[in-house]
Order: C-alpha cells, then structure tokens, then sequence
C-alpha cells in the first residue's frame, strides 16, 4: 500500500489524487482540505459567468467518490493535524494549498475605508465562508481596479455585468442584490505597464471589452502599444491580446450608461481617503518623464497577484511567494530535500498558470515521486485510518465525501427552485449544518 | 460546445495545448491531436497556445475546415488520452515553416 496525503482538495489536488490513483492501483489518498467544501478556486474563484468551466468538477467528483480517497474536509493542517502526524503516517505528502495571500500595491495604504482585495470581493460574489462578512460599498458607482490579469478582469467585467447575465448564475445573493441596487457606472481598470505587457489572455480581454451598455475607453499616456514581450506567457498572447486592445481602442465613440476606462502605465502613489470617498494619486508614465493625476471614486480594488507572503509559512521556506521547491520537492532553508514532502500548484510555482497548468503540474509530480527511489525507505503506519482516529478522538467534525455530495445536492436544489443552477451555502456553519443533519439521518 | 483540432495539427503534432488543458480531453495518435467534444469545458486556454493556430472554437471552425469536428468525435472516442506534453513530430518545424508560423 502507498499511503499518500494530499492537502488541498482544489484543481492541483485533484489532479495529483488523480494521476496517484491511474498509476498506482494500491495508493491511498487521504485528501485534506480546510473548508467545508472541496474544489479550491474552481468553486471560489472562477467567475459565476463562467459556468462551463465549472464542469472540471465533474473529473474531481470522480476521484473524490474513488473508495482510495478518503476526504477530510472541515480539516487544517498545522491546527487540526501536525505535519508530523501526516509525514509519519504517510509515504508521501503533497501540500496542494495554492497562494491565498493578496498581493499589497505597496503604498502605505492601511486603514484606508473602501480599499478592498481582490480575495475579498471575489469572495464576496462567490460566497466564500472566508469572506461571509465582508461587504464591499460602491456608494456612487466609481470603481477603480490595479491590475492587468485575469482576476482584475473577471472582478471588472462581474461589477459591470447587466443584471440580467448575473441573475441566472450561482453568484451569492448578497453580491445579485448589492449590484442591482447600486450599480457600478464607472470603472477604472489601471495598470502598471503598457498594452503589450497585460497578463490578460485573449478570451477574457475580449469578453471584458465586449459588455452591453459598457463604452471601453483605452487611456494610454503614450498614445501607442509598446512590445514588451512576458517571459511567462508565450508572445502570442501578449500580441492577441495587444491586437484586441488595439481594436477596442479604435471603436467610435458613443455615449453609454457605464464606463469601463482601461489605463495603462500608471502607477499609485498614494491611496488615502478623502470625506468619505477615496482618491488615488497617480504617477502616469511617458516616454519624456511623468504626469501626476488623481482619481476621486468609492471604492479601490487591488487584482495584483496572489503570494505567499515570506520568508516562512507554517515554518517552510518562503521563496518567490511559493513554496521553497526543487521540481515539486520541498527544500529547508539550507536547499536540502524535507524527506516525503512535495508541493504542486499556485503553492509550488507562484500564482501564475491556470487550471491546466495545475493539472500537468500534478501529472509530472507524481511521475516524480513514483519513481523516486527514497520513498520505499519511508517508513509510514496507518494512512487514512490513523488520521481518522485521531480528529475523532478529539471529536473534531471532519466533512467526508459523502457529506459534501449531500451539501452538493442541496445547493443544486435550492439553485434550481430560483432557476439557478446552485445557491451556494455561504457560511461553514451552515455546510457543517447540513453534513450534520445528513449523518444522522443515514 | 467544444473545441476542435484542425488540419495543421497533421503532421506537426506540437503539444502545448495538452500542457493546459484542465479537462485532459486530447487524444492522439502518431499524426496529430484530437478533442473529445464531450470532455472539453470551453476555457479556450489551447486556442492560443498552438504554435501552428491549428485550434478554434467549434463555432469558428473554418467552412474548408468543418469536416474535422466529426474527425475529432471519432477519433476521440478510439483512441488514448495524452497527458503531458511530449516532443512534437520530426516533421513539425519543416510544416510550422511552410505554414509561415
């Protein structure tokens, strides 16, 4: 038997599990995960507009229902269960656990009223129990956004999305209500650099530039697109999405109800709050120096990336936002491999590459480990069962599988009474509710 | 919907597509790639990848293209999935080339 345990049920956890179970027959997963329910930011961070790649899960529900899984959900390492626990029950252990940290803008902006993150507003429409007592005020309806990704963008096109897309999807309520009551007419996307150095990629910039009764204006200091290429991404992207950039920018202008300003090479200087509103002072770029200019609005958004935030986390070595790593081994601080210990996704590599990227990620880490020799030298007792007795023995609630097709279920239905396709329960209390209420009824 | 892998591909079998796709849909055989059309999940991550622009959006498929949606279904269906990227064909430079790509 090949004891494995994966931490974080998200896309690069599934994916490992998956790949563990197709090449190894007797492996078996104890797959754990912090919140109530799985699927990581497929279920809390793709867009609620985006349904079709929601359907990913459908891969996920497979691997979870597999009888060598066995899913701890409701369960945090390093509060619920030691590392030291898990490597010594375990011949392997993959820490899955992506990059939940907000990138700051590094302008000395605490206690600023109306700044948010993009974790929080994400959150907030996607009814993350992380995020279930945030609400974002967007007063008058002017939205300034730093960012030029993907998540800027899908945060972008979400506020300035017409009622009607929204309301048939399994956005959260409170974000339905709050948009329809208090529209956001006025959004400024801003960015550092210049079009040719976004880090969006074609689909979503199109889509984004493309909203019904939104007028895109492209404000460019420089006036022309420059050719940066991203060492990244592959420099088709950056010329497709340069491309539709361009094209937006040449459309006639019309007078639309809202606004969606795209400004490239700009810079904040200074966030501070300014009777009740929020003014953002800028440092615009040009080829012969820079411009000062300021923007008054309600709300501040910050879509610049996600981290880990070093030099450590729960006691590894932080290095680049990710976790210190050789190939998808865990190293300590003096670059020596920690025995068994393996990581993949957002928390190996940084927050960059999308779900795909996660899945191939998995798919060369398990080769990795199946054929590293050290690991049959690994003494592991116990696998899932051990860690079964333990969070029982401290009565923790652990969600199994079982559990969350029960919350599943209930969601769908809910959902389909409002002709949506789930309403998503937004508090863990409320999925450990209904876990609860299914165990004792079976 | 789905996405469908087109005539290009033939020939050159480049695999940066498979090295993002989230839902494992590629198949191939030892000429090119295939999408299973019940599998893909529309993310369009493969569109852009492709050195020789052999993917679209099964609603842009070319007119001179069209008969590949069927070929991608079948051959699918018949043949094995392709996880991770592998080397492309000997042939791929030589047609990447010719294509002007």
């Amino acid at each position: 038997m090949f004891n494995v345990a994966v931490v974080g049920a998200g896309p690069s956890g599934f994916y490992a599990a998956g790949a563990l179970l197709r090449r190894c027959p007797w492996a078996e997963i104890s797959l754990i995960e912090r919140t109530p329910a799985p699927y990581g930011l497929v279920r809390y961070g793709v867009a609620p507009d985006h349904p079709s790649l929601k359907l990913v899960t459908t891969l996920y529900e497979k691997i979870g229902r597999d009888p060598r899984v066995t899913f701890f959900g409701n369960t945090q390492l390093w509060r619920d269960l030691t590392i030291s626990e898990v490597l010594a029950t375990h011949h392997a252990v993959i820490l899955a656990t992506g990059t939940p940290q907000d990138r700051t803008l590094g302008v000395g902006d605490q206690g600023v009223t109306g700044l948010y993150r993009a974790s929080q507003i994400v959150g907030w429409y996607n009814s993350d129990p992380s995020h279930s007592n945030f609400t974002p005020r967007f007063g008058a309806g002017r939205v300034c956004v730093f960012g030029h990704g993907n998540v800027a963008a899908d945060i972008a096109r979400i506020l300035l999305a017409p009622i009607e897309r929204l309301s048939g999807t399994d956005i959260s309520d409170r974000a339905l209500t709050a948009l329809q009551h208090k529209p956001v007419r006025d959004l400024y996307l801003i960015g550092r650099r210049g079009p040719g150095a976004t880090r969006f990629t074609p689909p979503v910039i199109a889509e984004l530039v493309d909203i019904p009764g939104v007028e895109v204006v492209i404000d460019d200091p420089d006036e022309q697109g420059d050719d940066d290429t991203q060492t990244e991404i592959s420099s088709n992207v950056a010329k497709d999405v340069l491309e539709i950039l361009r094209g937006a920018a040449q459309r006639p202008r019309r007078s639309l109800d809202r606004r969606l300003r795209i400004m490239f090479r700009s810079r904040p200087k200074v966030i501070r709050n300014d009777n009740g509103l929020v003014c953002v002072e800028l440092a615009r770029d040009r080829r012969s120096g820079s411009d000062a200019s300021s923007i008054l609005c309600d709300a501040v958004i910050t879509a610049t990336g996600f981290g880990l935030v070093g030099p450590l986390w729960n006691s590894l070595q932080v290095i680049d936002g990710a976790l210190s790593n050789r190939s998808g081994q865990v190293v300590d601080r003096h670059g020596h491999p920690i025995s068994g210990l393996y990581t993949v996704g957002w928390a190996a590599r940084g927050a960059s590459g999308t779900i795909g990227t996660c899945r191939s990620d998995a798919e060369r880490l398990v080769q990795l480990i199946l054929g590293s020799a050290s690991l049959s030298t690994r003494s592991a007792t116990g696998g899932h069962s051990a860690l079964t007795r333990k969070l029982q023995k401290n009565g923790h609630h652990v969600i199994n599988f079982e559990h969350w097709l029960q919350i599943d279920r209930v969601e769908r239905e809910l959902g389909a009474a409002a002709g949506r396709p789930r309403a998503k329960i937004s508090t863990a209390a409320q999925m450990l509710e209904a876990a609860r209420t299914f165990a004792s009824e079976n | 919907m789905t996405v469908v892998v087109t005539e290009n591909c033939h020939g050159c079998r480049f695999t940066e597509c498979v090295d993002v796709c989230p839902a494992a849909c590629f198949h191939f055989d030892d000429t090119m790639l295939y999408v299973d059309p019940d599998e893909c999940v529309d993310c369009m991550a493969c569109i852009v990848v492709c050195p020789v622009k052999a993917i679209y959006p099964e609603k842009d498929v070319p007119e001179a293209q069209r008969n590949w949606i069927e070929v991608n279904r079948i051959r699918a269906l018949e043949l094995p999935s392709i996880l991770v990227r592998q080397s492309p064909l000997p042939t791929a430079e030589i047609q990447r080339a010719e294509l002007g790509l």
